[in-house]
């Protein structure tokens, strides 16, 4: 199996379970008296990425040129780099680090994000080093 | 030195070689590091945890209501915001009881859940001037004295990006952090008797009504007791019950032999899980190596032909071992780390027991316990799959099939 076809089902399967962290692995808060919490809007954009990042990942999977392969890597580990930045600056998690969405699909995600982004930034490396040599 | 340096290459030259293979063997090693780092370190943490509860516990009695016995326990192992109360006499006449070394009393209320920190909180209120049991503590933390319009906080709750905590829509400036003690005061808030009327005030102006802020004077929802060393707990009980109905009374040696029990159970699953896993990962690698190196024996037969000794096809298998069982163990050490470290408090929250993690030093000793076992049973289970072969006379085993 090539590079680019390992590198491509791994950051298929981490987009597949970055949506699956917020909605089945570790949910989210539920809604108190009828409010949502900034968590539920968070664990919305994570599985739209995530759905990206998976659709990235089959893509890397499908291409016949290294170029493209490479090209949809670095697309997803920016996409990774999102998935860490919704969480913990661009909208949050519920303050107290006993909800289980600070103590459980925090850290779940941003471990997911910073693989999903090696994993691209990886495949995109090793393509520019054997274009070099 | 020379020749290590060789085996050493050969070893790394057929890891490369045989991705799949290696990396199956490596699963094996990384399974049995991240078991016994990840066990170790629960363990640890669950020790840990009873011990600092045990330390802070400070009083060894408590009397609550006679129908608020669970409730009180809850505040205590798990912070789970309550109120009960009972009239403030029982702590007047508990000083009083001969064999009473000191007493003081709390009296418990709770915020909403949009307040501060996005859940709801225990609010306690205390005497400082009685107080035994919070006061020790404080002072090891504190930025300031507990003044009227402050309150301290537990080492688990988040003040708001001002500094401040917010209860009823006001705000109160943080006098300082408590240090962890793996109980339910973890998630409470400290104040003085008059912040309290404050707040209850507070509370009744939003329509939630603990009790009426005139009457908090009169009531209290715990009166904690230290009693004589060398005195009859049972006879201290006693004496109380005679004078004051209503009551009931939890011993913290029991409540601490409770949770005792509890971590007994959950640390025996730990061990059986570990054990389970960690021969699970031993007799996994051997028969890989068995299986790998039956595989290969017309390669070290060719080896034994060109000249190759047996003694440096043993090392040259071990090599392979031992360098699998170290990557592995060094991979499943990672995987650790990002299961006991982000996920600390998910792990507290749902054993329920106290949880409070180990020195940094005690961690790194089990991270390099973990990737030395490891590499111990790659080394182990090459080498004894090995011995086997290097003794098989060379040309059968060449000739072996035709």
């Amino acid at each position: 199996m090539s590079k680019n076809k390992i590198t491509g089902i791994v950051i298929a399967l981490l987009g597949l379970l970055t949506a699956l962290i917020p909605t089945v692995i570790f949910k989210v808060c539920a809604a108190m008296d009828g409010k949502f919490m900034k968590c539920h809007w968070t664990s919305q954009v994570e599985v739209a990425l995530g759905i990206a990042v998976l659709v990235l990942g089959l893509l890397i999977v499908l291409s016949k040129e290294n170029a493209a392969a490479s090209a949809y890597a670095v697309a997803s580990a920016v996409n990774g780099v999102l998935v860490i930045l919704i969480p913990t600056v661009v909208i949050g998690v519920c303050g107290s680090a006993d909800m289980p969405c600070h103590s459980g699909t925090k850290p779940a995600l941003i471990i997911a994000g910073a693989l999903i982004a090696a994993a691209g930034l990886l495949n995109a490396v090793s393509y520019l080093v054997s274009k070099k040599n | 030195m020379s020749g290590l340096r060789d085996s050493f290459r050969f070893g790394i030259r057929n890891i490369r070689k045989r991705p799949y293979r290696s990396f199956c063997l490596m699963l094996a090693a990384v399974i049995g590091s991240y078991a016994l780092f990840v066990g170790m370190s629960l363990k640890a943490s669950l020790n840990n945890g009873i011990n600092r509860m045990q330390e802070r516990m400070g009083a060894d009695l408590m009397i609550v209501p006679e129908t608020s016995e669970i409730e009180a326990r809850n505040i205590l192992l798990t912070g789970e915001p309550e109120f009960f109360y009972m009239d403030a006499s029982v702590a007047s006449m508990a000083a009083d009881v001969e064999g009473v070394e000191c007493s003081t009393s709390q009296f418990y209320f709770t915020s909403l859940s949009s307040d501060c920190c996005s859940t709801r909180v225990q609010l306690i209120a205390f005497d400082p001037d009685t107080d035994f049991v919070i006061g020790p503590w404080i002072s090891e933390k504190a930025t300031s004295g507990v003044s009227d319009g402050s309150v301290i906080i537990g080492s688990e709750v988040t003040p708001l990006s001002n500094g401040k905590v917010k209860f009823y829509d006001n705000e109160y400036s943080v006098a300082g952090k408590l240090g962890e003690t793996a109980s339910g005061l973890d998630h409470s808030v400290f104040m003085s008797r008059a912040t309290m009327h404050e707040i209850l005030n507070d509370a009744k102006d939003k329509g939630y009504q603990f009790l009426n802020p005139e009457d908090d004077g009169s009531f209290v929802s715990t009166v904690l007791i230290r009693v004589n060393k060398g005195a009859d707990i049972t006879a201290v009980e006693k004496e109380i019950f005679k004078k004051a109905s209503g009551i009931k009374f939890i011993e913290t040696d029991k409540l601490i032999n409770d949770v005792s029990l509890k971590l007994g159970s959950v640390e025996k699953i730990i061990n059986i899980t570990l054990t389970v896993l960690l021969v699970f990962s031993f007799l996994t690698m051997i028969l890989f190596f068995s299986v790998i190196f039956h595989e290969r024996k017309k390669e070290f037969a060719v080896l034994r032909i060109l000249g190759t000794s047996s003694d440096r096809i043993c090392l040259f298998s071990l090599t392979e071992g031992i360098t699998v069982g170290a990557a592995g163990g060094i991979a499943g050490l990672i995987l650790g780390i990002l299961t006991v470290f982000p996920f600390n408090h998910y792990i507290e929250n749902s054993l329920d027991v106290p949880y409070l993690m180990p020195a940094a030093i005690t961690v790194i000793f089990y991270g390099i316990l973990g990737v030395l076992v490891t590499t111990l049973f790659g080394s182990l289970s090459s080498f004894l799959s090995t011995l086997s072969l290097a003794h098989a006379e060379t040309y059968y085993t060449m000739r072996a099939g035709e």
